[in-house]
């Protein structure tokens, strides 16, 4: 057993409503530099949806991420002669017009324009070229189903879903959508840090936050290819590759990540999972049907004595076992198993788990009244807007009965809570329910406690950093408070 | 620390005791050791010119300034030293950091005949039959010590860096030695024989190659594998013709080739538009 630590994250899709506020802590924190417009390091898409970069999840675009090769396991970019090739010429980057072009608005006219007959506007101007541009695309082009012909209707998740029933999908009455909220996933097994000519990709020792040495990082854009989640990008200023850092330096001390402190409706858990290295190689590279549940098992219990024992002789901190025993992220993955990770048949292991949405059920007229009650137990499920089938391609690798599940779960705690606050649902139904998903009354509540009522500390469990309280004791690093920003410690210079 | 002036002048006293000591030391028998590594006095030519004599043929100053730098008497279009190096196969001597009064001291030395062959030890003597007996065994052994050496897969034994770390030498089973100096396939007939060769190796008219094996002098006996092994090299190249000198260049361009073509099979599975071309072309039709 090789236990380390992993800070994992949950995102409860049920709560999020689509703000971007996540997105906008982010960019003001990290990515308003020149070069870095056009970075979204957390964006949030609508899906069914295109997302960002337009396509990401087609790795027959990309190819990103691993591909499981006879035994072993092998990049889809990478690791062949043609790999070797693609140093110099990779067709496969995403291009500018794949994301968008960055864009400010011209204010100064505003205030400056000759006086005349028309109002002065203030026109796009490129970040790029600093010419005016006519923008014809966005981070968030397709924000709640805009643009459906283009961009919903072309969801490569869609795929496996009959026409029929892709048709009925996009019928106005009938149409639905849901938020995901998407960042780096740091990975237990990272394409971009084994795509890496340069070695300067990593995933830090203590926490497993996968990061890129500005030093290091050479420019070669393999991680930009390899990440099948899109979420390394190619500064064209610094001429190198950057990503979500997970914030750490204010998760180091002890603050949640920009994005998470900032989310307006909560969704987002954050906590230590302990899992076994060991295991990652057989894992990753097990049959698609099986990688949720192998996924799942290569967290272990922290509270066992002997995944604490063998933690702390790999030198993991009691502190941060303790995190673990109290990580919000261990109950929902876990214990409830109720999230879920996102796009597991890529086999980089993300460790950031979705709790996927409850849809909006199928109400159909009768009488000219809107009706949307089932009889049956779990119909609100079955009759939903979106197939079951669509939220399996997202985040069961396209096994529905894993997302039914979930959604039962979920749907349970619902009628758990009916029963106790309103009290108007029939006994039989709940134990029904319960006996169906496994759950109990206590686990229900505690579901609904940490879905509805967690407070910060019970919602972001982080694990003391003691290396960096070690340095505060030795060095002053009160020169460094109010400089956040990016870059390099040693600095470069362009040549050219 | 504070030094006093005692101290000082006692400094003073023992550095000037060292320079007295050293100039006592610089007679002419010293001065005259590295020379004998391509010089006789009435031995015969080597690489360079038998000296018996050399005070007769030329003139004292013309000998100081040559002896001080043969380079700058060449580069000043002296005719005599023009030929000497013709006659010489263009190796050049190289320059000593020597004052007139020791080059005076140098040429007294010759002059006086005490430099003549066989006024040496026994001791020399007897490691010079053995050396001569090696160069005439020409066995294959040697040659393959020689070659050992050259590629460095022998360390010299005082440690010096092998020779393919600079020079290359077409010969087969060696690998493409280093370009940064001259290559010595043919070095065995360019330089005129063992002795030319012998000559380099122990007194090197070159200033890197001087600096080089200044700490770690090639032993005599290595010296001549190294003989031995140039000779062999020489020999085998003149009967085959070095049809390997452009083999280089060719299969660079062919890989060169192959890799370009290659890029093109990439080229045509590439991403040849973006994902949003549909999208962008549309909006731009409709914005005319």
């Amino acid at each position: 057993m090789d236990i380390r630590s992993q800070t994992a994250m949950v995102f409860h899709l049920d709560k999020c409503i689509g703000c971007h506020t996540c997105s906008i802590a982010c960019k003001n924190i990290w990515t308003d530099r020149k070069g870095a417009e056009y970075m979204w390091w957390n964006n949030v898409e609508t899906k069914p949806g295109t997302g960002y970069p337009s396509h990401w999840e087609n790795q027959q675009i990309y190819k990103g991420g691993w591909v499981k090769h006879g035994q072993r396991l092998k990049l889809r970019v990478a690791g062949n002669p043609t790999g070797m090739i693609k140093l110099f010429h990779n067709p496969d980057m995403p291009v500018m017009d794949d994301y968008y072009e960055p864009w400010t608005y011209d204010y100064d006219h505003l205030f400056e324009a000759p006086q005349g007959s028309d109002q002065p506007t203030a026109r796009t101007i490129s970040l790029v070229t600093g010419e005016p541009i006519d923008v014809k695309g966005g981070p968030n082009w397709d924000d709640d189903l805009s643009g459906t012909p283009d961009y919903a209707r072309n969801d490569i998740n869609l795929n496996n879903i009959s026409a029929e029933d892709q048709e009925s999908m996009f019928q106005l009455e009938r149409m639905t959508m849901h938020y995901l909220p998407r960042m780096c996933n740091h990975c237990l097994n990272p394409s971009c840090v084994a795509a890496c000519p340069s070695g300067a990709v990593y995933k830090r020792g203590e926490d497993g936050v996968v990061l890129i040495s500005q030093e290091k990082c050479r420019g070669w854009r393999l991680c930009v290819t390899a990440c099948p989640y899109k979420k390394s990008y190619y500064n064209w200023t610094s001429g190198k590759s950057e990503k979500c850092l997970l914030c750490y330096p204010r998760l180091e001390t002890g603050q949640a990540p920009a994005c998470m402190h900032s989310c307006v409706g909560r969704i987002r858990y954050l906590g230590v999972l302990l899992y076994d290295a060991d295991k990652i190689k057989e894992y990753a590279n097990c049959p698609e049907d099986e990688l949720i549940d192998r996924q799942l098992d290569i967290y272990l219990n922290p509270f066992s004595e002997e995944v604490i024992r063998e933690a702390q002789k790999n030198g993991i901190a009691d502190s941060t076992i303790d995190a673990a025993q109290k990580s919000p992220v261990y109950k929902f993955v876990k214990e409830w198993k109720i999230a879920l990770p996102l796009h597991a048949e890529f086999r980089t292991l993300p460790s950031l788990f979705y709790v996927p949405p409850m849809l909006p059920v199928m109400g159909t007229m009768t009488n000219g009244v809107y009706e949307s009650t089932t009889g049956n137990l779990w119909g609100k499920i079955e009759d939903s807007r979106l197939p079951v089938q669509y939220l399996a391609n997202l985040f069961s690798a396209g096994n529905a009965d894993k997302i039914r599940n979930v959604l039962k779960k979920l749907m349970t705690v619902r009628y758990h809570r009916r029963k106790v606050t309103v009290d108007d649902i029939d006994d039989r139904m709940i134990r029904d329910s319960f006996a169906e998903t496994g759950l109990t009354a206590d686990i229900a509540d505690a579901i609904y406690r940490l879905t509805s009522l967690a407070k910060y500390d019970e919602r972001f469990v982080i694990a003391p950093a003691h290396r960096e309280e070690a340095i505060e004791m030795i060095e002053s690093t009160d020169d460094r408070k109010g400089n956040t920003g990016f870059g390099e410690k040693m600095g470069t210079r362009r040549v050219f | 620390m504070k030094m006093d002036s005692k101290k000082i002048i006692l400094t003073g006293l023992l550095m000037a005791g060292i320079f007295c000591q050293n100039v006592h030391s610089q007679d002419g028998e010293v001065l005259f050791k590295p020379c004998t590594a391509c010089h006789s006095v009435g031995g015969g030519r080597m690489v360079g010119p038998d000296l018996k004599g050399v005070t007769r043929r030329r003139s004292y100053d013309w000998l100081v300034s040559f002896i001080q730098s043969s380079g700058k008497v060449i580069k000043s279009g002296d005719p005599v030293a023009a030929a000497l190096l013709a006659e010489y196969k263009n190796v050049v001597m190289p320059d000593n950091a020597l004052t007139a009064d020791q080059v005076n001291l140098l040429l007294t030395y010759i002059n006086g005949g005490k430099a003549m062959a066989g006024a040496a030890d026994p001791k020399k003597v007897a490691l010079q039959r053995k050396l001569d007996s090696l160069l005439l065994a020409n066995s294959l052994q040697d040659i393959t010590t020689g070659q050992d050496l050259f590629t460095g897969r022998k360390r010299f034994a005082n440690g010096g860096i092998s020779c393919i770390s600079c020079h290359n030498v077409t010969y087969h089973g060696i690998g493409t030695g280093g370009l940064l100096a001259k290559d010595l396939t043919k070095a065995f007939s360019r330089l005129g024989g063992f002795a030319g060769i012998r000559g380099i190796i122990m007194m090197p008219p070159f200033p890197s190659m001087t600096v080089t094996y200044q700490r770690s002098p090639i032993l005599d006996e290595e010296n001549v594998f190294l003989q031995l092994f140039l000779k062999s090299a020489d020999s085998q190249n003149a009967t085959e013709p070095s049809a390997n000198k452009s083999k280089f260049l060719r299969s660079g361009l062919v890989s060169g080739l192959l890799l370009v073509l290659s890029i093109f099979l990439v080229w045509n599975r590439r991403k040849r538009k973006s994902v949003n071309h549909a999208i962008l072309k549309r909006q731009e039709r409709y914005s005319m």
